[in-house]
């Protein structure tokens, strides 16, 4: 184990959460949409995160999978919308914006903490680089 | 031995400083990962085998040979006792991994400068000051 073991493992978080924050982003882009490919309003997806072994003792981490939320989204009194049923009602997307703006900045600080994890690393490597230096 | 007992043990001191610095990264790369124990490694057991370790390290040139160098040792990493249980049954906690990672930062840099010190005393001892 060295130094850039430790800097491997946090590029490994970094990998995740940047992945996690690409979800959110799609979340967030498809909140009012109504139809997706596999027909019905878009949901909501989420990501599953996994640690995997590193050098014995030490863990990374990857995304596993990227799932679907089974949840139902709300239901809106819209008739003049094109896909409202016969009674009038839309169903849309079960993504709720305020959720994916608090993942978002769980995200974003899960992320800062990886650099600065991978920054102190880089600061002891250039320490143990000037001994012996003149 | 020129460079005396010193030496090795912050060596080890250096050692133990950077396996360290990768357990706390694995704590802090598992952040959101449900179900991951934060870890660690116990500093004042790792410094007691390195005061009672051999003061020469063996050469090993047969994998059956018996290893002396700190390399070799297996460290104990365990559980953080002081981490609390999220509802995600995930005990990172992100304020302690960052106290923890500062203060192994500092000491590893401090631990640097006094090999770096002690070499500069055996150059002055050797070449005399000029």
């Amino acid at each position: 184990m060295d130094l850039f073991t430790a800097m491997d493992i946090n590029a490994s978080g970094l990998r995740a959460q940047r992945t996690r924050m690409n979800i959110i982003s799609s979340n967030i882009a498809n909140a009012q949409t109504t139809r997706t490919k596999e027909g019905g309003p878009y949901k909501r997806r989420d990501v599953i995160l996994r640690s995997v072994p590193f050098e014995k003792v030490l863990s990374g981490v990857e995304v596993e999978g990227v799932v679907k939320d089974p949840s139902p989204g709300k239901r809106v009194y819209d008739p003049s919308n094109p896909d409202a049923d016969k009674d009038g009602y839309i169903t849309m997307p079960n993504v709720n914006i305020m959720e994916e703006m608090v993942d978002m900045i769980g995200t974003e600080r899960a992320f800062e903490a990886n650099t600065t994890s991978i920054k102190a690393a880089k600061d002891m490597a250039l320490k143990a680089i000037d001994i012996g230096r003149q | 031995m020129i460079f005396g007992k010193d030496l090795s043990i912050l060596k080890r001191l250096m050692d133990y400083r950077i396996f360290r610095q990768g357990v706390i990264s694995s704590n802090i790369a598992n952040i959101d990962t449900p179900g991951y124990k934060a870890k660690d490694v116990e500093f004042s057991k790792e410094l007691d085998t390195a005061m009672k370790g051999p003061r020469v390290a063996l050469e090993k040139t047969n994998p059956l040979h018996i290893g002396a160098s700190p390399l070799d040792r297996g460290y104990k990493v365990e559980d953080d006792p002081y981490s609390r249980i999220g509802n995600d049954s995930n005990t990172v906690d992100i304020d302690r991994e960052m106290v923890k990672m500062t203060e192994n930062h500092i000491l590893y840099n401090a631990t640097a400068r006094i090999v770096q010190q002690k070499l500069e005393w055996l150059k002055n001892t050797i070449g005399g000051i000029r």
